[in-house]
């Protein structure tokens, strides 16, 4: 079996939902050993779903099982004096905390910071809220739809929209949690290299709405100092976009006088674009409109696969707008073995989504599948926090677990 | 110090995906050196801007697009013309001392230019190559061309995203700075395997795929239930109200989502109808979902008449989660992210100082670093003189035959 990328490191993630949980399984895929502390009840994620035919379950949930591949679960009360001592133990195992609760809770458990050093100096612990640690609004609380609204990026949704009196429109699934994760894994895997070589962690403050922030960068550099506009409408008339077919929507893009003229041949180099002036940059950007319909009406005839395959072979960039059942058949996915299988005790046997990184020496792949609910209790309290059997079963009855 | 102090990266990208990756990895303290052809720079220094109210496009001189001044920062750029033996050869000995290797052009073409990754593996054993591209190497589609909305639409990203009424939308250049850092992760995982076992690797990134890994959940919930995700709107599953309002002004909007009856009855409290959180229509979770058009319809009447800032204020000291669908101008003058130090200001030398975002995390004893893209070119002595030994005699050659700028 190929060595993994990560073993030896050591994560406590005491996170829900979607953030922390993604960091942690980005980091667990690859081999970290990834303790997941539940409350007793339980990860939100689990009621959250979606579910089987069979309806809601803890251990059916689309979203639970998704993100917490590869993670030991258990369970654990802070708030009980007991537990809150097992809290201080995995803190001193771990070389890295994952944590999505408001920073007061911590702090409140008298683990600030300052404290958590303390006890694991070489500790990094990322802390990933809606608006950070700090400043005015750091109380806030937020969510899917409001912080990528408050960081800029659904101001600009829907993107080429007609109509500036309908609502800004928020990016479909949850992609404030999984860019908040993506952003918590860079950033914890580089402290834990730092660490590697100074001894010490770090205090990572990721703020949600910074994150999405980060990513309407250069439309925000663009507005200030290049006096492009800011908006949802365009100024002018898109050239080319998202396009209806008969079985669905594409979007192409020429951005070149050769793609266009590549797509004028796709379209079997209809009499009303054999002019000459179609040809220039200029040209189109002015007068494309004016054909619209006609390129309207020959889209809808088309099947979005079949063009995709005809256009990409003339070189021009273009793709189908897939749904999950298209992914779950694309070939070039099959191709490439994007898909994994991975066997429930609960749950059963699905494909899930893999990973965009194909690691010559160090694959991801799903070690084991998401915990049932306190499944490794006994074996990491016995083990990795050195309780005896019988100190276990007191925590058991003081509620800790 | 920063965690990747020591650490260098010779970053042969373009556009956004591959220079954002190598600029998380200078953010984080990492010494980052474009390659560039002089004569076939990264497209970013052919910016094109169409700003109102210009009659037509023109393009922005090589040092200030705003697509290269915000995906570049804190690197150093050589110039190298890649199409010419001396040039590969430059390459490969900066590449021998260099400990990542990122590229995001066309599938290939690295290879075809003497720098795959079975060659720069001659030159340093144990370097680390990631290589970006858009459909990812092998398989049927591997020279399929694409960018940043194309990935969104074949990654399934834009089929799930507006209005149900509408068309699906795909959506902006973001996806690439989400791919571009989701990259650098799988780097730095890496080099962590590199710094415990003393061995390299190639990673090969596709960018569609980055795109299919963040609907993990909604994939496998279609794979146990066969039921297709659609869009949805700014709709939730379950939590209602759960939508944008629109506020008094032109295009003034506030987005609000309440995920608790306890969350409700505030909210009733501060639009002034404190009998609605005991209303039958609204008094659960279901039931607001099921009358959710009503309750819109309440909430968007209070929203309409009022001012959006001060409507967030009341809400957010109730204990709400909303926010103001921040625009350009909102974002700058933020309170909040001013007083988090959200935007460096950074010294450009040919455009001065400029108010630019920093990196999406905030971590103790790094300080941010904070200087500019590049010109191009700027660090011509420093690599090709200092690291790689050449002296005054060679680069003046090298100058001649224009090879470098």
């Amino acid at each position: 079996m190929a060595p993994a990328a990560l073993s030896g490191v050591r994560v406590v993630e005491m996170a829900t939902m979607v953030a922390g949980p993604y960091c942690g399984k980005m980091l667990a895929d690859l081999g970290a050993d990834v303790i997941k502390v539940e409350p007793r009840g339980g990860d939100p994620s689990r009621e959250h779903g979606s579910f089987p035919d069979t309806g809601l379950h803890p251990e059916r949930s689309a979203m639970f099982l998704y993100l917490n591949t590869s993670k030991r679960g258990i369970t654990l009360d802070p708030e009980v004096p007991e537990g809150l001592e097992a809290l201080k133990r995995l803190i001193r195992w771990g070389d890295a905390l994952v944590d999505s609760a408001p920073p007061e809770r911590l702090k409140g458990l008298e683990l600030s910071w300052g404290q958590m050093q303390q006890l694991n100096p070489g500790l990094t612990c990322t802390s990933i809220t809606p608006y950070g640690r700090t400043g005015p609004r750091s109380p806030a609380k937020g969510d899917e739809l409001t912080l990528i609204h408050a960081g800029g990026l659904g101001n600009l949704l829907p993107t080429r929209s007609e109509d500036v009196d309908r609502a800004p429109v928020k990016m479909g699934g949850n992609p404030v949690g999984y860019h908040g994760g993506i952003t918590a894994a860079l950033a914890t895997m580089a402290a834990i290299i730092g660490q590697r070589k100074t001894g010490r962690g770090r205090l990572i403050d990721i703020s949600l709405q910074e994150v999405i922030l980060a990513m309407v960068r250069t439309s925000l550099a663009g507005s200030r100092y290049q006096n492009s506009t800011w908006r949802r409408v365009p100024d002018r008339p898109p050239a080319m976009g998202r396009m209806q077919t008969r079985d669905g929507y594409i979007v192409a893009g020429t951005p070149e006088n050769h793609h266009f003229r590549a797509f004028r041949e796709l379209m079997g180099n209809p009499e009303w674009l054999a002019g000459k002036e179609w040809e220039s940059l200029a040209y189109r950007s002015h007068h494309l409109m004016e054909v619209a319909d006609r390129i309207d009406e020959w889209m809808l005839q088309q099947s979005k696969d079949e063009l995709h395959h005809r256009g990409a072979r003339m070189g021009i960039a273009m793709g189908p707008l897939n749904s999950a059942e298209d992914l779950l058949k694309d070939e070039q996915y099959a191709a490439r073995g994007y898909f994994t299988e991975v066997e429930h005790p609960e749950a059963g046997r699905h494909r899930y989504a893999g990973w965009p990184y194909k690691m010559g020496q160090t694959p991801p792949r799903v070690q084991r599948p998401a915990p049932l609910l306190g499944q490794h209790n006994r074996e990491v309290y016995c083990n990795e926090l050195g309780y005896s059997p019988e100190e276990y079963e007191r925590l058991l009855h003081a509620g800790a677990v | 110090m920063l965690p990747l102090e020591g650490i260098r990266v010779a970053d042969f990208c373009w556009v956004w995906a591959g220079p954002y990756c190598a600029m998380m990895m200078a953010a984080l303290g990492a010494e980052v050196i474009k390659v560039e052809g002089h004569r076939r720079t990264d497209l970013t220094r052919h910016g094109v801007v169409w700003p109102l109210p210009d009659p037509a496009p023109s393009e922005v001189p090589v040092n200030q697009g705003m697509s290269l001044n915000t995906v570049n920062q804190n690197k150093k750029s050589v110039t190298l013309d890649l199409s010419k033996p001396e040039g590969v050869a430059l390459a490969r000995r900066l590449v021998a001392i260099s400990d990542i290797v990122v590229d995001n052009m066309r599938a290939g073409s690295m290879e075809r230019m003497g720098l795959g990754y079975e060659e720069l593996r001659k030159v340093r054993p144990d370097i680390i190559v990631l290589s970006m591209s858009s459909r990812g190497q092998g398989g049927p589609q591997r020279d399929y061309a694409g960018y940043a909305t194309i990935h969104h639409a074949i990654g399934g990203g834009a089929y799930i995203t507006g209005y149900p009424d509408d068309h699906p939308c795909h959506s902006t250049g973001d996806v690439d700075l989400m791919n571009g850092t989701t990259a650098a992760f799988s780097a730095l995982a890496a080099l962590h395997h590199r710094m415990q076992t003393g061995e390299g690797q190639f990673i090969d990134f596709s960018q569609c795929e980055g795109v299919t890994s963040i609907i993990g959940e909604l994939l496998l919930g279609y794979e146990m239930n066969g039921v297709v995700p659609e869009r949805a709107g700014n709709a939730h599953p379950y939590y209602a109200p759960h939508n944008v309002y629109r506020c008094w002004g032109v295009d003034r909007w506030l987005a609000l989502e309440v995920h608790s009856d306890e969350e409700f009855a505030a909210l009733a409290g501060v639009i002034g109808k404190p009998e609605l959180a005991a209303d039958p229509r609204f008094a659960d979770m279901a039931s607001r979902k099921q009358n959710e058009k009503e309750l819109d319809g309440v909430i968007g009447q209070w929203t309409r008449q009022r001012d959006r800032d001060w409507m967030v204020a009341e809400l957010c000291r109730a204990g709400l989660a909303a926010a103001p669908s921040r625009d350009d101008r909102d974002l700058y003058a933020d309170p909040h992210l001013k007083a988090r130090g959200a935007f460096l200001k950074v010294s450009h030398p040919e455009l001065g100082e400029l108010e630019l975002v920093g990196s999406p995390w905030k971590m103790s004893d790094a300080p941010m670093p904070a200087r500019p893209a590049p010109l191009l070119g700027e660090h011509n002595d420093y690599v090709l003189g200092e690291l790689l030994g050449l002296n005054e005699a060679q680069m003046a050659e090298l100058r001649e035959k224009d090879i470098m700028l």
